[in-house]
């Protein structure tokens, strides 16, 4: 690649079931502490990408108001309307293309203004799957969970392990919603059964926030921060709308675009070569499933890979510190805020939910997806500068 | 920046009702004339944008449902919305993914199926959002006045009309003017071969100054466009058309602030964004004087007062004087800067695509594949212009006929 | 090729917009206290200066969180100002379509900027007749009898020397 890309800062807002604001003054929040964090003013920044979604919104052009809370005023401003990792993608193109040096990109939901799980349905095909009402995105989980412990021979108590190592994570993470000190596989267990095998806590909880990144050229970034945060590789896979013809108890859409990531960013063994991960997972089976598509076990053993203890906070290849999407999941932002929780482990930013048994976290992954059953998804690679080459 | 060549065009006939195709559909069909015109197919794409704007048909994400039958199945997808400049936005979008190097050829398809849905409900649900503040302290009528696109761009004619002179009697002309070129463009949605300003003189008038013929229809419809790089092009095409600038530019709402309060866009027909948004453009092709380097425009005219409006914020002249270059005939499809050749999205709106149709249609231009309704004099530099939101997001793409 | 009639269905839905609860902050309310008053006034930015009427929550120029709940941010502001645009609405727009007005009902509605501040607001002009109404000519609030502090305490505008 003739140009590098670095993302040189990012900002959150606490998530909340809840927010007490409109979804203007909540960007306008992000996008401040975002300034802050930066140390630049608004005129500094060449372009801004939303993530937004109208259905989730309520209103159709939801960018169209945005404008003025996001400090795009009189600027170059567009809208991905996909999980906030994709607005992050479209960012990556612009700075890459030259035309642009420093992007904002910056994504926002909030639950507590559109029907609960209603907007995934309306992306469903109208002339049947919506007249069956078979299909919500969680009788869709449960299915994919089911053929996933099924063909695999995964347990409950495993899908229960993701939900307790995340949430638990979550505790120590100041931004994160759903937080449960001295959670247990019981507690997981005994939560409200939704669709089975889903429960409450293997699902992730409807959320308000906003998260914001900025992404800047190599040479603007070397400018703007000491600790830039470089993306190596990024790799996107858009798989079949229909469930029927996709084997749901793996997610070869997942393995495709981890495939292009690793590939850009020269990665061949991605368990020992990648220090940390955060997915963007919307139930706790995907993770498993995850694990699989990435490579980080072979098909089949994301059960045994957790019981490992592997992706643990403290072990070798820890997945979702920040408590990923289970702890919260403002459903545009989600792919930015694992992008961002990347960011922020590498650069030695994350407080008490840091990862401090590693030497040094250099290189991670960031993934976000889209779509029932993740029909779409994409992998970021990130790496740090090492001490040595600064 | 990297070269972008425009290697291919595909649209469906836009008409008011496609009652016979879904979504999927409709969109291949776009989709299946522009593999057809290059000779490519879906393993030859490296990845798709698209979007639509999302209120219309009640579906989230289309292409979630659609993508299979466009041929991105198990290829990267971006979805990009943005309201009536959508199409415009995701032409972007898929410039800038060729111009980064990381996708050589990109498939770019936006859309409208508006005959699913009712248009006014789906514009509503701006107005709805928007309004909820003001109707909670007791608003008075004048926000139900402002449901409609109507309502909103009405502002502009009155404000332009007293800067810069412009009668009813040339927004009639140009409406006339609009549809009789639209009657050449074989994708149209209105033609209307013989109108004359008098035909449109006789619509009712729906707020001052615009009448019912002087606003653009509802249509159904499709375009998809490959973007590739300069030595992919050559072996597809022997003249692709080139892009040579583009930029976007968003500000303050024309007629409503943030939230019902204030907005600090006095003039809605000052179109500072659309300016910013030009200048930079042309910056990038390398336009000095606009007035006489663009051969062909084709701008976001919904309604036909706009036509002056923004060929004076495309620097296509002084301000104030678009009517006087108007009545001279420059603007003819045998004028000196012929001004929406196709008709423009007064003829044919499929709101997600009109702003991408307008780029499809100077590339055809450049092409020389715009058939009858190609332009007398050599194309060599053109603008493309998309409109959207409270007519406060501007975009603007310069294309020309040969690489840097 | 087009499918004929019989070779293709249809079935229905829709998007319900009333299952959506839109949130915003009460920044009209120190607005409206005043229209109680019969005073309007504005809300300045402490950013670059620039005065909203009605006044809004963030200044979009300068990216400044207006100060609504700071009394000394919120200035009196004069019931003159000027016609920037206008339209005579012909036409009622209704669920079912458009519907054309008599001719004693058509509504003038106006972009007026107040004396004083940097922003425009829609009203409704009166006392007046269709022909004369001109962008640029100076227009002056009028309120209603008994103001509640509603928005609609300033009935509509009509046109001074």
């Amino acid at each position: 690649m003739a140009r590098k890309v670095a993302i040189v800062a990012c900002s959150q807002l606490i998530y909340e079931k809840k927010r007490n604001s409109s979804r203007e003054m909540m960007v306008y929040e992000v996008i401040n502490e975002l300034l802050k964090n930066a140390g630049i003013s608004k005129a500094d920044i060449d372009s801004f990408i939303s993530a937004q979604n109208d259905y989730l919104e309520g209103r159709t052009i939801s960018n169209m108001r945005t404008v003025g809370p996001s400090g795009a005023y009189l600027k170059d401003e567009s809208k991905v309307e996909m999980d906030g990792a994709f607005a992050a993608l479209y960012a990556y193109l612009r700075i890459l293309s030259g035309t642009h040096d420093v992007v904002a990109v910056y994504g926002e939901s909030m639950a507590s203004c559109y029907p609960p799980y209603l907007p995934m349905t309306w992306t469903l095909d109208p002339s049947f799957d919506r007249q069956n009402g078979f299909v919500n995105e969680i009788s869709a989980a449960a299915l994919q969970a089911c053929s996933y412990m099924y063909k695999y021979g995964i347990t409950e108590k495993q899908l229960a392990k993701v939900s307790v190592k995340n949430l638990e994570n979550a505790t120590k993470n100041p931004y994160a919603l759903r937080k449960i000190n001295n959670i247990d596989i019981e507690t997981v267990l005994k939560s409200r059964l939704l669709y089975s095998p889903i429960r409450a806590l293997n699902a992730y909880p409807l959320t308000d926030g906003a998260c914001a990144i900025l992404m800047a050229s190599e040479d603007k970034a070397m400018e703007m921060t000491d600790k830039p945060v470089w993306i190596e590789g990024v790799g996107t896979c858009h798989d079949s709308y229909y469930m029927e013809n996709r084997i749901l108890a793996d997610c070869d859409c997942l393995q495709l675009a981890a495939k292009s990531a690793y590939k850009m960013a020269g990665i061949k063994d991605p368990l020992k070569e990648i220090d940390v991960i955060e997915l963007h997972e919307n139930f706790s089976h995907e993770e498993l499933i995850f694990y699989e598509s990435l490579g980080l076990c072979s098909k089949g053993k994301g059960g045994e890979f957790i019981d490992t203890g592997a992706t643990l906070i403290n072990g070798i290849l820890p997945v979702n510190p920040s408590g990923g999407a289970l702890s919260a999941n403002p459903v545009c932002a989600t792919g930015l805020i694992r992008i961002a929780e990347v960011v922020m482990q590498i650069k030695h930013e994350a407080g008490e939910h840091q990862i401090t048994n590693k030497k040094e976290v250099n290189i991670g992954l960031a993934h976000g997806q889209n779509g029932i059953c993740a029909q779409q998804n994409i992998v970021f690679i990130l790496k740090g500068a090492r001490k040595c080459e600064m | 920046m990297r070269n972008v060549a425009i290697v291919g065009v595909g649209m469906t006939k836009h008409v008011s009702k496609r009652r016979d195709v879904n979504i999927p559909e409709m969109v291949y069909e776009a989709v299946e004339a522009v593999f057809q015109e290059t000779g490519l197919a879906p393993k030859d794409i490296d990845a798709f944008v698209t979007g639509n704007m999302p209120a219309f048909e009640g579906i989230n994400t289309p292409e979630l449902w659609g993508g299979g039958y466009w041929g991105a199945y198990r290829k990267p997808v971006i979805r990009i919305t943005t309201g009536g400049s959508t199409g415009a936005s995701v032409a972007q979008g898929a410039i800038y993914a060729v111009a980064s190097g990381v996708y050589d050829t990109v498939l770019t398809l936006a859309f409208e199926k508006q005959s699913d849905g009712d248009t006014s409900v789906g514009l509503n649900s701006t107005s709805l959002a928007d309004f909820a503040n003001l109707n909670s302290y007791g608003a008075t009528a004048v926000t139900t006045q402002l449901s409609s696109a109507i309502g909103l761009f009405v502002y502009q004619a009155t404000s332009y009309m007293h800067k810069s002179g412009l009668t009813i009697d040339q927004i009639d002309k140009a409406a006339a003017m609009l549809r009789r070129n639209a009657a050449k463009n074989p994708y149209a949605h209105l033609k209307q071969p013989n109108i004359t300003a008098e035909d449109i003189a006789k619509t009712p008038m729906i707020s001052y100054p615009l009448r019912f013929g002087h606003t653009c229809p509802a249509s159904d419809g499709a375009v998809a466009m490959i973007f590739t790089t300069k030595e992919k092009a050559k072996k597809i095409t022997r003249k692709p058309a080139w892009v040579k600038g583009l930029a976007a530019c968003s500000e303050d709402g024309t007629v409503l602030g943030q939230f019902g309060g204030g907005s600090i866009n006095i003039d809605p027909a000052e179109q500072r964004s659309c300016k910013f948004a030009a200048q930079k453009a042309y910056k990038m092709a390398g336009i000095t004087n606009p007035e006489k380097e663009i051969q062909v425009a084709e701008p976001y005219i919904p309604f036909g007062h706009q036509l002056f409006i923004y060929f004076e914020r495309l620097f296509l002249c002084k301000e104030g004087d678009a009517p006087k270059l108007f009545d001279q005939g420059v603007m003819d499809l045998n004028g000196a800067i012929p001004i929406c050749p196709s008709g423009g999205v007064m003829s044919n709106n499929a709101i997600g695509a009109a702003a991408m149709v307008r780029i499809a249609e100077c590339a055809l231009q450049i092409m020389q594949k715009a058939g009858e309704h190609q332009v007398t004099q050599d194309v060599h530099t053109a603008v493309a212009h998309g409109l959207g939101g409270s007519a406060n997001l501007n975009v603007v793409t310069v294309l020309g006929d040969s690489p840097n | 090729m087009m499918k004929q009639e019989g070779e293709y269905s249809s079935v229905s839905g829709e998007w319900p917009l009333s299952a959506y609860k839109w949130k915003t902050e009460r920044f009209f309310d120190k607005y409206v206290e005043g229209l109680k008053r019969k005073q309007i006034t504005g809300i300045r930015c402490t950013g670059c200066g620039s005065i909203f009427v009605p006044p809004t929550v963030i200044c979009c120029r300068c990216l400044t969180r207006l100060r609504l709940e700071n009394d000394d941010d919120w200035i009196r502001i004069s019931e003159r100002g000027t016609v920037l645009s206008y339209t005579i609405s012909y036409m009622e727009i209704l669920p079912g379509g458009l519907k054309e007005r008599k001719k004693e009902d058509r509504i003038i509605y106006a972009l007026v900027q107040l004396d004083g501040t940097d922003t425009h607001m829609l009203v409704e002009l009166r006392n007046l007749f269709e022909e004369d109404v001109k962008v640029g000519m100076r227009i002056c609030a009028v309120w209603v009898d008994e103001p509640k502090g509603a928005l609609s305490d300033i009935s509509h505008f009509i046109p001074v020397k």
